[in-house]
């Protein structure tokens, strides 16, 4: 039934170098607060490097063992995941208010990044069940919205509402191609639009973060500070950039310069150049992901491939639209870059399944 | 709504849909970035610049003060001083606590309000122990910086404490010779540009910070620690033992003008200059409080009537028995002479025997000679605050004053003036400047001040003989017990009664002594004054013997030979000193 083909070089390649930026850039950005926070300039370098070792393996996993596997799977890891939601409720590690990590020996692991994925392939194993009536209220929208609230809410109890509209939105973009009714979805938009007004206008933490984004020079000290600090270290880069390793925002000016908004110190030390290259890694990423998607004759392997496309589609736009100033500020790491092992892992686990999905056809 | 279904599962239209809203997005995020990365570039640059600027000083570190074989006087030392920056403290209350956790002199309550005070800048903690600060760097607090300071420390405590006077707080010199020489021991905090990180630290600076801080220069004194410690040792045990307010030791260099020791008791440590009871003892009083000389400036009369000859050395003057009126005026000796030769006068210290010979000068003459021993007018020692001394001009004398003057009254002198005016006889006939700092030192630039003579007054003859008479003091008159074994010694003793409510006081005196030794090679000249002593009310008893106690140790630490054993120079007083010397070799 299927026929071994070639590894798509191309979505490799820009992986790896993706992978490597990520690595440089995270040293650059954290050697001086690592050095400062922890005596070792080298601390967040370790950690990424192993969680990006990780990865390789878990890519070159996801690339050999044959995709339908992870339809026979789609169901027990959605168990799997739910459960792991629940448990970092109650037993995960608090930072700054949100309770996101389940802490494993040296390793903190985030399973609502797990969750991104195994969604993914939930709503493509539901889809592919029922890719003959995606317009179906039962068998196609309910069992799939049903899930994505349930996954949702879990997720926005941490709270982390990035992640989580992160989550819906690549879903219900999923349900979208598949060819759920627009009724549906406006349905479902109408039921979560107005959570989503309450949780950005009403909800104190997001607010701030609202207020920071309408006005950021308002009070450049005090919530937009993170956005003026931002868009200085952007601005500073200029066509060329300062230079690698050259950051004066990372010194503390810009919180957070080494996880969310790496992308900017980018700018700042290689300048607008630098940012449109990494823009073009990304696109180049897409683009192959994308094409293998659309080129795989097979249900599952087509959602699947979709929604790995939209996931990461919308995680990159979301943290560039949120680093330039675009968006509201919300926690949204930059996939393959930003500091985090977990995203870090799950994002090689996507592309390991695509290369997959490439080297199989129908 | 046109529904197409394909066998791969997905809706084409929807799909570009979907990507063309990713598109889009990458198109707004680029032109985003366009921008702010181009357009806006000079606005941000210089808006991060702006806060990344910083300009760094580098404090200075003042200078030190050595003595003349280089021990340390004075030295600054580091001391970190704490300050908050009350708008970036988070929590003031927590903060606070911490502080007095580590510095547990400081009050909790007074911390809260320095911390939420409106001010940019405040003082939390000036000159602390390195150890301290370390504890309170690793809180990590915001909006509490240390600033490096260095602090000024003495450690020989009272040891010359009034002439080296004191640094305050900020390193400023504020008496003696850290004042006198302020703008040489400071040197300028070195301006540069940095650049710091979000927390206010530097994280680079132009190449000129990294030689260090500046370097004030270093002073060199005359002083000489062994000296200095011999003579308070014995000014304070005397002062004790007399019952005196107050006590001065001056030991100079007559040939160089170098002072070699400045002691002054009750003694000021300037380690503690913020002392309410150290306060009054602060100022140097051997250049800023003029006393009243009484008979050590007898001679100033007894040199002019050399220079002039206006006697011979053999002539008798009739003492009047120890009471004379002249001018309506009773004038006393301390006991009553008959008949006298002018050394006998000044070995006896009568008054009036003096003012007869005196009367042989003319008031206009006497002035003049007053003037030239530098009375009157500022030694241009190196001290600040200097008083020049008080006298009038002839034309407003009364009919006492000429007789007045000649005994040491009417008139105010500065111990330093006084031992600036005997160093001229020791030196035969040269009136220095006195001063302090032998060198000032700065990397490898050396100024060395070279002895100013600032001009010639007495001839050589003159300054023998006066010498000769002086040592008739010490070896039969009022300053034997400055006599020592071994050495020559000529003085002359001082009683000056201080005035008080317009008449002369019984009971108040400044008794002095001030001599020199060797006498036939003077290596140095010494003042020693009491004010107001309750016992010893004689310059002779109360001064005198610290002279020698003092000069005993001065000329065996600065291993000066004996010169003879107890001279005889019954007949030949006014033997020049070339045969005083050849004598005393046979």
């Amino acid at each position: 039934m299927f026929s071994a083909r070639r590894t798509d070089l191309p979505l490799l390649i820009v992986t790896l170098v993706l992978v490597t930026v990520g690595l440089g850039m995270l040293y650059s950005t954290s050697a001086i607060m690592a050095q400062d926070r922890y005596d070792d300039s080298l601390y967040f370098l370790k950690r990424q490097l192993m969680w990006s070792g990780l990865g390789l393996v878990a890519m070159w996993i996801a690339a050999s063992v044959p995709y339908p596997v992870q339809r026979r799977l789609a169901l027990p890891a959605t168990g799997f995941v739910l459960l792991l939601l629940v448990v970092v409720l109650v037993a995960g590690k608090k930072v700054g208010g949100a309770q996101r990590w389940l802490v494993l020996g040296p390793f903190s692991f985030q399973p609502s990044e797990l969750a991104k994925y195994v969604l993914i392939m939930y709503v493509a194993r539901i889809l592919a069940a029922n890719s003959h009536r995606p317009e179906s209220l039962v068998h196609t929208y309910l069992p799939n919205v049903i899930m994505m609230g349930i996954i949702f809410g879990l997720v926005m109890l941490q709270p982390d509402l990035g992640t989580a509209v992160v989550l819906v939105a690549s879903a219900g973009l999923i349900l979208l191609i598949a060819g759920v009714p627009w009724r549906y979805l406006a349905f479902t938009a109408a039921g979560t639009l107005p959570f989503l007004w309450y949780k950005l206008f009403f909800a104190g933490y997001n607010l701030d973060r609202v207020l920071a984004f309408l006005q950021p020079w308002k009070d450049p000290q005090g919530i937009g500070y993170q956005i003026v600090q931002a868009h200085k270290a952007l601005g500073r880069g200029g066509w060329a950039g300062v230079g690698l390793g050259q950051s004066q925002q990372k010194l503390f000016y810009l919180p957070e310069s080494h996880t969310d908004f790496i992308f900017a110190i980018i700018g700042e030390e290689m300048g607008l150049m630098g940012t449109f290259a990494l823009i073009a890694l990304f696109v180049v990423l897409l683009w192959r992901i994308l094409n293998i998607a659309v080129k795989c004759n097979e249900p599952f392997g087509s959602y699947l491939g979709l929604g790995i496309f939209i996931s990461l589609a919308l995680q990159v736009t979301m943290n560039l639209g949120v680093v330039s100033g675009l968006l509201p500020t919300k926690g949204m790491p930059l996939p393959f870059i930003s500091h985090g092992g977990s995203n870090l892992l799950f994002s090689m686990l996507a592309v390991g399944t695509m290369l997959n999905i490439a080297r199989r056809k129908t | 709504m046109r529904r197409v279904r394909y066998s791969t599962g997905y809706n084409r239209p929807r799909l570009y849909l979907v990507v063309g809203f990713f598109g889009l997005g990458f198109l707004a995020i680029l032109v985003r970035l366009t921008v702010v990365q181009v357009g806006q570039y000079t606005y941000w640059r210089d808006s991060a610049e702006a806060q990344y600027g910083r300009r760094i000083t580098v404090a200075p570190v003042r200078g030190s003060i050595y003595d003349r074989r280089n021990n340390v006087l004075a030295s600054s030392i580091p001391a970190p001083s704490v300050f908050a920056a009350p708008r970036e403290v988070r929590q003031p209350g927590a903060t606070a606590q911490k502080i007095v956790s580590i510095f547990p002199s400081l009050s909790r309550s007074r911390l809260e309000q320095q911390l939420t005070s409106k001010a940019s800048f405040v003082w939390l903690a000036r000159q602390v122990s390195p150890e301290k600060v370390s504890a309170l760097e690793a809180l990590e607090l915001p909006g509490i910086h240390i600033m490096k300071e260095t602090r000024r420390i003495y450690p020989r405590g009272i040891m010359a404490g009034s002439t080296i006077g004191y640094a305050g707080v900020d390193e400023q010199g504020l008496g003696g010779l850290e004042r006198q020489y302020d703008d040489v021991l400071a040197a300028q905090p070195l301006r540069t540009n940095g650049t710091r990180d979000a927390r206010g630290r530097t994280v680079s600076f132009d190449q000129a910070a990294h030689a260090g801080p500046p370097r004030g220069a270093d002073l060199h004194l005359t002083l000489d620690m062994r000296l200095q410690h011999f003579a308070e040792k014995e000014l304070a045990q005397q002062a004790e033992a007399i019952g005196a307010r107050s006590g001065l030791v001056i030991i100079m260099d007559p040939y160089t003008g170098g002072i070699l020791t400045l002691a002054s008791y009750p003694f000021f440590n300037p380690n503690d200059y913020r002392n309410k009871e150290q306060r009054a003892w602060r100022r140097n009083r051997a250049v800023t409080d003029p006393v009243e000389p009484g008979s050590t400036f007898k001679v100033v009369a007894a040199a002019a009537a050399l220079e002039e000859k206006t006697l011979n050395l053999d002539e008798v003057f009739f003492c009047e028995k120890g009471r004379m009126i002249r001018n309506n005026r009773v004038l006393r000796d301390h006991k009553p002479f008959e008949f006298l030769t002018f050394p006998e006068v000044m070995e006896n210290s009568s008054n009036i025997c003096m003012a007869k010979v005196n009367e042989r000068i003319g008031s206009e003459q006497f002035y003049e000679y007053i003037r030239r021993f530098g009375f009157g007018e500022k030694s241009l020692i190196d001290l600040p605050g200097e008083h020049p001394g008080g006298i009038r001009h002839p034309e407003d004398w009364s009919a006492l004053s000429h007789d007045s003057l000649t005994i040491g009254q009417e008139i105010i002198v500065t111990p330093v003036q006084l031992v600036t005016a005997f160093s001229v006889i020791a030196n035969g006939g040269w009136l220095l400047r006195p001063r302090l700092v032998d060198r000032i030192v700065k990397g490898d630039l050396e100024q060395t001040f070279k002895p100013e003579r600032r001009r010639r007054i007495l001839s050589q003859q003159t300054a023998n003989r006066l010498t000769s008479i002086l040592v008739g003091v010490v070896e039969r008159g009022t300053g034997t017990q400055a006599a020592l074994d071994g050495y020559l010694v000529a003085g002359k003793s001082g009683t000056a009664q201080k005035a008080e409510n317009g008449r002369y006081s019984h009971s108040k005196v400044v008794a002095s002594f001030i001599g020199y030794a060797p006498a036939e090679a003077p290596r140095f000249v010494m003042l020693i004054m009491f004010d107001e002593p309750k016992k010893k009310q004689w310059g002779g008893s109360a001064a005198a013997p610290v002279f020698r106690r003092i000069a005993a140790q001065a000329l065996h630490h600065l291993q000066v030979p004996p010169g003879r054993i107890r001279p005889a120079i019954e007949d030949n007083y006014i033997a020049n000193r070339t045969e005083e010397l050849s004598l005393a070799e046979r």
